[in-house]
């Protein structure tokens, strides 16, 4: 995106933004990812005043997939943290390279002229330590996007940890030293409200809730992602998923799986959406059997 | 900036937390977008709102806010919605709830002395009145926090936090293995005995199952649900968990557990006693024993917490002994451990029906559980 063009000094111009919200949505859109107001704005004020986003939202609405987007609209870097039930400080910022470190004193040990001191300063270097997706972030030369996912499996020490990240934009390995942004960087962090998350973390972020999306945007997304299909088909399905997911389900169909239905009626040759062949296939986009007898009773035997 | 700072006031009022910061970013939103702007709102709301069970209260503060506001009119709008917040749900007082204020040294979660009238002992009066923080709350008499209160709730799922984050960290600290010098010499033979590779030991793979079961009788039917909710909150941290709700006959409701929301789970586990006719039902725990031991297999991995004040009113007895005993003593032995968490006072322990020697002797272990602070403790040290 040639238009956007990073602010090396935003704080002085905090007043006139930098950045269009215009050209945002039409570079969102550019990359297949059709945004609604929400995003638009919540992505626009990141940039503009260097917050973090936190998404929150139930799966399968395009929560990881923004992160991803809004680095190919603005043709940044990418990097993600993906998160789980015990992740460490060393699997997110890195680690000593404890062989290499071993290397070097042997090495070292074989040279006549050396002096110890020097040696324990040496493997304490930058060299010997492993940067992983968010301190790499950080450093690179770059503008970047840094995707932190569904941050709620990760344990509160983490969230602690990253408080200092996203607050004040720095990060400190202990013998190694603080290592500030080094770019422009946009942080977008996800959550699926397994667990609460942090006051402190909220509180530092901008918060975006991304629901399942209106008829409108939701053929708007299909048709980005699947050119080809039939107008007819995708209206016809569209209508059918948002009816779905009005009815009481253990999971509710997410986007992903409205692309999938398509797909799979495309796959079958079946353009015209028959009621017989949307029936047989409604299964793509249920993960339960109570769901998928609660659909075929209220909605293909229902009266209407 | 007044305008701002006002507008966050109200939020605060009405139970939205702001905090300066936001309050800062705010009026860096207004200097950037502008109040005419059509995304002000949208913008303001992703400065302001931090959870999304917020969103209904601050369209409606902005609306009244900043469609309805004059500099003369003011005054009179923050009377009103002070007044509005008095309607609230979040009230001044809820909104403190998110303040973690856990004072870990001043008690030992220890129940309160009673010292008189042991037998007809009953919470004293102000226990039912209305408790102004989260210690109180934490101590009070868990036989008083009988009705649906907001705060509680969410004391329940921060306390049910604090536990998974306890349980999880002395987790990873059972898997930092130590390093095996047998295997650590051997591996660097290779490199001439220099100390390359540290090979450590590998940690032991624990496969443990926890059931809980609730009396949901009506003496324990509050308690109940606070038991719930502690483990909803804390589930991450248990293994393979299962939950089932008694009085007499038992009924799985694990898959309230998978509900994203507290809320929500609560609701459905609700509906599900409600189902099966289990409101204010009378206690028959042989039955219900019966019924828990034909639907699940237990094993020397499981550990079994029951929650019961331990009045089998409905049950058979045979020579004056619950028969629900024999049954506590089957799943004493199958199990590695059971254990009975018990709300009533330890005076009142095997006096008239309450059959706590029989449980114990069948080789259950009796805890007392008096406040959320002994239930969360023991749930933690599970």
């Amino acid at each position: 995106m040639e238009g956007l063009v990073i602010n090396s000094n935003k704080s002085e111009s905090i007043k006139k933004p930098f950045y269009d919200k215009e050209e945002l949505k039409r570079a969102l859109i550019n990359a297949n990812y059709i945004p609604d107001d929400n995003i638009i704005i919540s992505l626009f004020l990141s940039l503009e005043l260097g917050k973090p986003i936190l998404v929150e939202g139930p799966p399968g609405t395009g929560k990881t997939e923004l992160s991803k987007s809004v680095a190919r609209a603005l043709d940044r870097d990418f990097f993600r943290v993906q998160c789980y039930e015990g992740i460490t400080f060393e699997q997110m910022v890195g680690e000593w390279n404890y062989q290499k470190q071993l290397l070097h004193l042997e090495m070292s040990r074989l040279k006549e002229n050396n002096i110890p001191g020097d040696v324990d300063r040496d493997v304490f270097g930058e060299e010997f330590f492993i940067k992983r997706p968010l301190l790499q972030a950080f450093i690179n030369s770059s503008p970047s996007v840094l995707l932190i996912d569904e941050l709620d499996k990760a344990d509160e020490e983490v969230e602690s940890f990253l408080l200092q990240a996203l607050g004040e934009k720095e990060i400190t390995v202990n013998d190694l030293g603080t290592f500030t942004l080094k770019n422009d960087l946009v942080v977008i962090l996800t959550s699926n409200s397994q667990r609460m998350l942090l006051d402190e973390t909220r509180d530092r972020c901008l918060f975006l809730y991304i629901d399942y999306p209106t008829p409108e945007r939701e053929m708007e997304i299909v048709k980005s992602l699947i050119p080809d299909a039939p107008h007819m088909l995708v209206e016809k399905v569209v209508g059918l998923i948002q009816r779905i997911r009005k009815l009481d389900l253990i999971k509710k169909p997410s986007i992903r799986a409205t692309v999938d239905w398509i797909r799979t009626l495309i796959t079958t040759g079946d353009l015209e959406a028959s009621d017989e062949s949307l029936k047989r296939t409604v299964q793509v986009v249920l993960k339960s059997e109570e769901d998928r007898k609660k659909v075929q009773s209220t909605i293909f035997k229902s009266p209407k | 900036m007044e305008k701002i700072v006002d507008f966050s006031g109200l939020l605060r009022k009405n139970g939205i937390p702001v905090s300066i910061r936001s309050t800062y970013t705010g009026q860096q939103v207004q200097e950037l977008i502008g109040e005419d702007d059509p995304y002000f709102k949208n913008a303001l709301a992703s400065v302001y709102i931090k959870e999304h069970k917020h969103g209904e209260t601050f369209d409606r503060l902005f609306d009244e806010f900043f469609q309805g506001f004059s500099k003369e009119e003011g005054g009179d709008d923050e009377d009103e919605s002070s007044a509005k917040s008095q309607k609230s749900i979040w009230s001044p007082k809820s909104k403190e709830k998110w303040v973690i204020s856990h004072k870990e040294d001043d008690s030992d979660y220890k129940a309160r002395e009673i010292s008189s009238n042991e037998i007809n002992y009953h919470p004293p009066l102000e226990e039912y009145d209305q408790t102004q923080n989260e210690v109180d709350l934490l101590s009070r008499d868990i036989n008083t926090l009988n009705s649906f209160e907001p705060e509680l709730f969410g004391l329940c799922q921060k306390m049910g936090k604090k536990i998974a984050m306890v349980r999880s960290r002395r987790q990873r600290q059972a898997r930092i293995m130590r390093p095996d010098v047998r295997r650590t010499i051997r591996k660097n033979l290779q490199y001439g005995g220099a100390l390359i590779d540290l090979v450590k030991s590998k940690p032991k793979v624990k496969k443990n199952h926890h059931f809980f079961l609730n009396d949901v009788s009506g003496s324990c039917d509050w308690i109940s649900n606070w038991f719930f909710c502690l483990v909803y909150a804390a589930q991450n941290s248990f293994r393979r968990v299962r939950v089932f709700d008694y009085d007499n006959k038992s009924v799985e409701t694990t898959v309230a557990m998978d509900e994203p929301n507290m809320m929500d789970a609560f609701i459905k586990v609700r509906d599900i006693r409600q189902k099966n006719m289990m409101i204010h039902g009378t206690s028959n725990m042989y039955q219900a024993f019966e019924s828990f031991l034909d639907k699940v297999q237990l094993n020397r991995r499981t550990t079994m917490m029951i929650l019961t004040d331990c009045r089998d009113w409905g049950g058979p007895k045979k020579d004056g002994i619950p028969r629900s005993a024999e049954l506590m003593e089957i799943m004493a032995i199958k199990c590695r451990k059971v254990m009975v968490f018990n709300p009533e006072d330890r005076k009142k322990w095997d006096v008239v029906d309450s059959c706590v020697s029989h449980y114990r002797d069948a080789g259950a272990e009796i805890h007392e559980v008096r406040n959320l602070n002994q239930l969360a403790m023991l749930v933690r040290d599970i």
